[in-house]
């Protein structure tokens, strides 16, 4: 009872994603066999190295036929931004033990955004909740991807301007963070270091280095008064552990 | 073939030493109450972070490669705003921004 509340709240709280993935995988899978590859490459990659953006990069890296080192080297540093993720969840991980290790596998920006917005329902294991947004966006992922593989084969027409998706999704899940935090400050330096980052003439580092420097500040910013949302959120979720 | 197979381990193993990294640190020892009051800021930090940089660097509006997702992001917001529901938000604004491109590109 307790775990098809949990799934059926997953299943709605993951629905944004379920677009998001669906139509950024479709397009994944159309590029990846349109660079040559064959369609079965395009679930391998989502079922392992699930990443969208370095997926999207795995198939240049591997065509330009670069070493193995140079690839682990990009990769790592286009996934750094998720170093900082695990230390938003650990809390909230610390107590799992039967998926943690699947939990930590499959934190993709996605994921992470909505294991830190939405609470798990009441009443439903927290672990299992977690467990299904996981392993429902990592579904949608590799669907999304199978789908755009295939049909990529047939039909030459790609949606344009369906991976706004992506971007729109951004959007709604800073502007969630906005209503939860109730507090500027984190936002401006979200805003201000990429800005700062293209004056300075870093555009191909924006994302990378803006990432690394706004959450370094977050270390910075003082406890502020007008947390009002905050402490009952950490109760709630205290609680529900 | 082989090659593949070697190049998407390596990958994968890149990503998650990345998503990894916190817990192989903290998993005995408890991370200390700053880091905890940092941390919780960071989700909101990143999210601006990758809306600023999955917009055009440009600021000049009579182009339609930077207007159109400028519009793209107002509608999101606003739908969001109004109606508070995600789907709404990023299927009405993607349909805007889709719409936008197949009239003024």
């Amino acid at each position: 009872m307790s775990r098809k509340k949990a799934l059926t709240a997953a299943l709605k709280a993951s629905s944004p994603v379920f677009f998001g993935y669906i139509s950024i995988g479709f397009a994944y899978g159309f590029l990846l066999v349109k660079s040559g590859f064959e369609w079965y490459w395009a679930p391998v990659m989502s079922l392992t190295i699930f990443a969208g953006a370095a997926q999207f990069m795995a198939i240049s890296l591997i065509n330009q036929n670069k070493s193995f080192i140079e690839m682990g080297l990009a990769i790592f540093l286009l996934n750094a931004r998720h170093m900082v993720y695990g230390f938003s969840v650990l809390e909230r991980y610390a107590p799992f033990k039967r998926f943690k290790k699947y939990l930590i596998f499959g934190l993709t920006d996605e994921t992470y955004a909505l294991i830190t917005t939405i609470k798990p329902p009441e009443g439903a294991d927290p672990e299992f909740f977690d467990f299904c947004i996981t392993a429902l966006n990592q579904s949608y992922w590799t669907l999304g991807g199978i789908l755009g593989a295939l049909l990529g084969t047939i039909i030459s027409w790609n949606a344009p301007g369906l991976d706004f998706a992506l971007t729109a999704l951004f959007v709604v899940l800073m502007i969630e963070q906005i209503r939860t935090l109730k507090r500027p400050a984190p936002f401006l330096l979200g805003l201000a270091a990429p800005v700062l980052l293209y004056l300075t003439g870093l555009t191909e580092q924006a994302l990378f280095l803006g990432i690394v420097i706004s959450s370094a500040g977050c270390f910075f910013m003082k406890k502020s008064g007008t947390d009002a949302g905050e402490p009952e959120t950490v109760a709630q979720e205290k609680a529900d552990v | 073939m082989f090659r593949m197979i070697i190049a998407i381990a390596v990958m994968t193993l890149a990503t998650q030493l990345t998503r990894a990294f916190p817990f192989l640190l903290f998993s005995r020892r408890e991370p200390p109450q700053w880091l905890l009051d940092g941390a919780r800021l960071i989700p909101g930090a990143v999210m601006t972070v990758l809306v600023v940089t999955s917009m055009p660097r440009s600021l000049d509006l009579a182009e339609a490669s930077v207007w159109i997702p400028w519009a793209g992001v107002a509608a999101v917001s606003i739908l969001h705003i109004m109606f508070k529901h995600p789907l709404v938000s990023i299927f009405g604004g993607t349909g805007v921004y889709m719409m936008l491109l197949h009239f003024f590109v």
